[in-house]
């Protein structure tokens, strides 16, 4: 040690006696231990096996039990249920899930409450009490209401909490109380679909429960990752059962994804944003060979051909025409759609003969598609094959589109009615700031109101890191967020010193799931429902956002209106649950599904998307206007935009996708991808999770060369919205022209704002996509040079 | 070792352990680091230096009397990044962050902390939360035991007592000592925490010897 002093045996003692006798100095200072407590036994104690729940947003949830001794978790472990007795496969955490110790109990956590100091977005901050914490954010609240109205308050979509009594929805609760807030619709995961899928079909709900997948002669997956992403905790189990029963499975994917080298036959590499061009060609082919299903284009869909045009629509294109190019003169082959999404045209032909002759097939449309600049009309070209050929309302067949399913209810917090109806797309909360009393109907496609009343101007954020890293443009983010004279407070929760959370004005310190209870619903494609049991005390001074958000309620007079007598969500869960249970009959006792921890409803019927909807066209029509599947929409024609919005699914080249004129000066197209050792930007600072996996960028040796860049080389991404300094991986498991960066790193600029981590965010663009006006996070042109 | 001489030591054990405990756990107010320069503790330590360098602690006690607003402002700043902020801390002081290859809070080494503390009658204050396993607290301890040593008559109890510090010494404090030591002097910013640093690790190790030393002229 540089400093280090010496002192010799004598020296000690004369240290020791000298100051003897100056107790005084420590005057009435405690001396931080107390007497134990009476009947507090100094004996060890037994260890107690708690179970509880992983409730991030990654489509799964899974079983996490706490071993716990003396108020402290010494391990972990997980579903350990034999599958035998349930006739269930075991709900099991992945690498993520089995770390959580490591990633909660990080000595690395927010531990008091804080106020803002420094600029906003710098990242200094004082320690307060949490008295001061809730009056400030309840002045604030009443403040803004009334210095703007309530639709200027804005609870930003956020993830991180899973639980039925999460921190957003606590909020909302509270100010719907209150008069009101600014609503969105969408997700970051989701909006393309959820707002395109039910053009088609009238509802987002497309997908069967995924025993169905045992049907399935052929499952074909565009852009779709779950061994990755974990889009349910069972997923994996049911493809891999479906491969055992001898379905091959076919991976479309820019990447060749842990999902294609761990279920699939085959991989077939394509450019990011052209998955609408390749699927019109397998429709072309479908059609042209005569492998399509008349039958049930004629009984169950309109606008297909001439002779299912609604009326009053004689003089518009059909699907029929598209395809083979009868106005724009384009048929749209093989070899058209070779040329702008890179698939051989002999495969895209091979391809489309294999879906259309192996009934029942499966083609699932991934999330990952409807993330591109032209998403919507990716979707809905998706969902134009299972019409073609049939493979709607079966078992081992697949609608398409968003392909969302659930055989049972979830619990639910009760929300009031928000007063205030005005609502923006998820992703355009940057625009609300920034000009939201200019936002109409028709340019933003806001709903509930023409136009909206007020710019955001207090920002409600708790458990999530939307706030900044996980939305478009970070660097632009940061610009506007800075700005104090525009959003005017802003509140975080969280664990972590995240990204957003260096944004708040007052930052609180939230519990983990091992600090707090709720009720977790199950997942994607899921049939079970999870109790998250306390296993010890929060840490430091974190408090789980229910409570908190209880002392604001106090502070606003609607206490007892939030709360309805309930101090903390230990009172709330049994009641919801005995809510749920009124519906769902097979549930248990509330105490015996607390003390398991799960419960795993029998699986006794196959879930099919419109199975009635197939078998009696006439009792049950499709919730489309027309009451069938609607090829041709008319509610998308009324936007009168015919070449973003089309009526009919068509393939529309995406800005920044290969089309791009951009892309002479930015040649690489960059995506992100959901990586196996994040939940988003969760878990991003587990040191762990970086040794698994580290933050890296996949680029093929093609483009690696090209740039005399080798393996682990770090390089600058850059385009005109930012920079990024990240390590390479030169990999032939993606294909030239196409960059990768897993998304989800925390966004770290340094003095010139160039992010050091490797965020894709500070690449990705604020235009949203024309229809849902949602986030094209995978849409990026990029240049990429060695530092 | 003379009986008035072990009580001398143990009379001042008392104190340093409760001074180390008070400027790592509490955290520095501008009145005790006052009083710490009335008192000569700076002289005292500078007395004592046989090192080749000058005494860093020594010198940045000495400096109190001087400090500007501003001077106090960093050295409360620098308590707080080095143990107590809200969110990354630099100087971890949590046994189990060292022991355990998860590098977490709260695991069996806090467990065992805690129930050293218990056996001893004591647990955390009621008014503080976080790990028990806080090298502050851990100090603390050490005070509090070497403060009923000196109340205690029975030669059989002194000795139990003086055998559980030194086991406390040796199986929790001593093992991480070094690398806490180490963390903190590289990343504290002020000359205090820099000094202490230095001091405490040595301190912790004379410590050691001058127990078993008084252990066997007891027996």
């Amino acid at each position: 040690m540089e400093s280090k002093w010496n002192i010799s045996r004598r020296g000690f003692l004369k240290l020791c006696t000298a100051v003897g006798g100056s107790l005084a100095i420590f005057g009435s200072a405690k001396i931080g231990l107390q007497k134990l407590q009476a009947g507090a036994a100094a004996k060890e104690s037994e260890m107690e096996i708690i179970p509880t729940v992983g409730r991030n947003n990654c489509g799964g949830r899974c079983v996490i039990k706490s071993y716990v001794q003396d108020g402290t978790v010494v391990r972990l472990g997980t579903d350990d249920e034999p599958e035998s007795l349930y006739h269930f496969p075991q709900v099991r955490a992945c690498l993520r899930g089995r770390s959580y110790r490591k990633t909660f109990l990080s000595p690395d956590r927010l531990k008091y409450p804080m106020k803002r100091v420094g600029e906003r977005g710098e990242g200094k901050f004082e320690r307060i009490s949490w008295e001061e914490a809730v009056a400030t954010i309840a002045k604030e609240t009443k403040r803004i209401k009334e210095q703007y109205g309530p639709s200027a308050r804005y609870v930003q979509y956020a993830s991180g909490n899973q639980g039925v009594f999460r921190g957003d929805a606590c909020m909302r609760r509270l100010l719907a109380l209150d008069g009101g807030y600014l609503n969105f619709y969408g997700s970051y995961s989701t909006i393309c679909t959820s707002v395109a899928t039910p053009y088609t079909y009238g509802v987002s709900n497309t997908g069967n429960s995924p025993d169905c997948f045992m049907d399935s002669k052929l499952i074909l997956m565009f852009s779709f990752n779950p061994a990755e992403m974990i889009h349910g905790s069972l997923t994996t189990y049911h493809f891999k059962e479906a491969k055992n029963n001898g379905a091959r499975i076919i991976v479309i994917d820019p990447r060749c994804s842990d999902t294609v080298t761990a279920l699939a036959d085959e991989w077939i590499a394509i450019r990011p944003t052209t998955d609408g061009a390749m699927l019109a060609a397998m429709a072309y082919v479908i059609l042209t060979q005569n492998l399509l299903d008349r039958g049930f284009l004629d009984t169950y869909c309109i606008g297909f051909d001439r002779a299912h045009m609604p009326a009053g629509f004689d003089n518009d294109e059909t699907v029929e025409e598209y395809l083979l190019g009868t106005y724009d003169g384009i048929p749209k082959t093989p070899e058209w759609a070779e040329k702008i999404c890179g698939v051989p045209h002999s495969r895209i032909r091979q391809l489309a003969v294999e879906y259309a002759t192996a009934k029942p097939a499966a083609m699932i449309q991934g999330w990952g598609m409807q993330r591109q600049a032209n998403a919507e009309q990716a979707v809905r070209m998706g969902t134009l094959l299972p019409a073609m050929t049939g493979n709607i309302g079966m078992s081992g067949g697949w609608a398409a589109g968003q392909g969302t399913s659930s055989r049972h209810a979830g619990a639910s917090f009760p929300l009031p009615k928000n007063p205030v109806k005005d609502t923006i797309s998820v992703f355009l909360w940057t625009d609300a700031i920034v000009r939201g009393k200019q936002m109409t109907k028709q340019a933003d496609h806001i709903r509930g109101v023409d136009k909206l009343s007020q710019d955001i101007k207090i920002i409600y954020n708790i458990a999530g890191n939307t706030l900044i890293n996980q939305h478009s443009d970070c660097n632009r983010t940061a610009e506007i967020l800075r700005d104090t004279d525009k959003v005017e407070f802003i509140v975080v929760s969280d664990f972590f010193m995240t990204p957003s959370a260096k944004f708040a004005d007052i930052l609180l310190p939230s519990t983990t799931m091992f600090e707090s209870e709720d009720i977790v619903n199950c997942g994607n494609w899921s049939d079970y429902i999870t109790y998250c049991n306390k296993s010890i005390e929060p840490m430091f001074e974190s408090r789980p956002d229910y409570d908190w958000i209880l002392d604001v309620a106090d502070q606003l007079g609607l206490k007892t209106a939030f709360s309805e007598g309930h101090d903390s969500i230990g009172e709330w869960t049994p009641i919801v649950y005995e809510k749920l249970r009124q519906k769902e009959k097979e549930l248990p006792p509330f105490d015996e599904f607390k003390k398991r921890g799960i419960f795993k409803y029998p699986i006794k019927k196959k879930l099919i998307a419109f199975e009635q909807e197939i078998k009696d066209p006439a009792g049950h029509p499709f919730k489309t206007p027309s009451g069938k599947i609607e090829l041709f929409s008319s509610r998308l024609r009324d936007f009168n935009e015919p070449v973003e919005i089309p009526a009919i699914p068509k393939y529309v080249p995406a800005f920044e996708g290969p089309e791009d004129p951009l892309i002479e000066k930015y040649p690489l197209q960059c995506m992100g991808w959901h990586y196996k050792r994040r939940c988003h930007s969760m878990h991003d600072n587990n040191p762990w999770m970086e040794e698994a996996a580290r933050q890296e960028m996949w680029m093929n040796p093609v483009d690696a060369q090209k740039r005399g860049i080798g393996n682990d080389d770090v390089v600058e991404v850059f385009n005109d919205r930012g920079k990024v300094h990240i390590p390479v991986h030169v990999t032939q498991r993606v294909i030239p022209g196409v960059v990768a960066i897993p998304q989800g790193a925390w966004y770290t600029p340094d003095k010139d704002g160039v992010d050091t981590r490797g965020n894709i965010n500070t690449l990705t663009t604020q235009r949203p996509t024309a229809l849902a006006k949602g986030n094209p996070q995978h849409t990026n042109l990029v240049e990429v040079r060695k530092v | 070792m003379q009986q008035k001489e072990i009580d001398g030591v143990l009379q001042g054990r008392v104190w340093w352990y409760r001074f180390l405990g008070h400027v790592l756990y509490d955290g520095p107010s501008r009145e005790f680091m006052l009083r710490l320069s009335e008192m000569g503790l700076a002289e005292l330590i500078a007395s004592q230096n046989e090192g080749r360098q000058k005494s860093l602690l020594s010198a940045a006690i000495m400096k109190f009397e001087q400090y500007e607003e501003c001077d106090w402002q960093s050295l409360k700043e620098d308590h707080a990044r080095l143990f107590t902020n809200s969110g990354r801390i630099l100087a971890y002081p949590w046994e189990s962050v060292y022991r355990n290859r998860e590098h977490v809070l709260y695991d069996e080494h806090t467990l065992a902390v805690q129930q050293f503390y218990a056996a001893w009658g004591m647990q955390l204050a009621s008014q503080n939360r976080g790990p028990a396993d806080h090298i502050g607290l851990a100090c603390m301890f050490l005070s509090e035991l070497s403060q009923r040593m000196i109340e205690e008559a029975d030669r059989e109890k002194r000795n139990k007592c003086l055998a559980a510090q030194q086991e406390f010494l040796q199986e929790h404090i001593l093992t991480y000592a070094e690398k806490f030591c180490d963390l903190l002097e590289k990343e504290a910013r002020t000359d205090f925490y820099r000094g202490l640093a230095g001091f405490m690790h040595v301190y912790f190790q004379c410590d050691e010897k001058v127990l078993a030393e008084i252990l066997s002229a007891e027996k």
